[in-house]
């Protein structure tokens, strides 16, 4: 079950229980979520991603369906990295699990040839393994922008023939 | 013989009756609480629980309320 949740513009913590009935009875189940909203990403600690929001948009025969992003290491201890909840098949990741004290690591993403011909809002959370085990959430976003056209591969020869019978029986 | 057959019957049908009133369905939500951490503002993020139907009956979702 995917939870999505939107920030809006407020800021500081938050949290969320949606709940889930089911044919168990009485009480409802509940999950819960926890976010800590900032105006300023750029200045988080012990980490700072750059940038902290990815666009992997296609714009007409543009598509910019990868990117590389840096993780800079702000605090004076080495840190491990660690993916701790991705959308499941939508990216290719290469991620370092080390950031040296002061240094910067570049990391890189691609969007699976699967969701390409969809728009989506999600998003990558780290942790680190600081004394706060401070989480890093960098939302990916892609968009459809302008006319898209519909990829050749999905329909076959004989897909378009029988739609065109069904086309010709409807018209009846 | 008939005398055997009928109680024997009965207690098989009794045994499946309640085998059936027995099954009930059973949701597990074995990691229920996600934490993002820092999130820049004005943006959406998200997460998948994992649930787990961990009953002897088929468990039916039936509503899923905000929080």
């Amino acid at each position: 079950m995917e939870i999505i949740y939107s920030t809006g513009k407020k800021v500081g913590a938050a949290s969320k229980r949606p709940t889930i009935t089911t044919n168990e009875g009485p009480p409802d189940k509940r999950v819960t979520i926890k976010v800590f909203a900032v105006r300023q990403p750029d200045s988080t600690y012990p980490a700072v991603f750059k940038p902290y929001r990815l666009f992997v948009s296609k714009a007409g025969d543009v598509d910019v369906n990868e990117m590389y992003f840096t993780v800079n290491n702000v605090s004076d201890q080495d840190l491990n990295m660690t993916l701790v909840s991705k959308p499941f098949g939508y990216f290719d990741l290469n991620i370092p699990d080390k950031i040296p004290a002061g240094k910067t690591v570049e990391c890189y993403l691609k969007v699976n040839p699967e969701h390409l011909a969809e728009a989506f809002e999600k998003s990558l959370t780290f942790e680190f393994d600081d004394p706060t085990r401070t989480r890093i959430t960098i939302p990916v976003v892609r968009r459809l922008i302008g006319p898209q056209k519909q990829p050749e591969s999905v329909t076959s020869p004989k897909d378009k023939a029988d739609a065109a019978q069904v086309g010709d029986k409807s018209g009846h | 013989m008939q005398k055997i057959w009928l109680p024997a019957l009965i207690v098989v049908l009794a045994l499946l009756l309640t085998s059936q009133a027995m099954a009930v369905p059973k949701l597990l939500i074995e990691d229920d609480t996600f934490d993002f951490g820092f999130v820049p503002q004005d943006s959406k993020v998200s997460h998948v629980f994992w649930l787990k139907s961990v009953g002897d009956d088929s468990l039916k979702i039936l509503k899923v309320r905000p929080g």
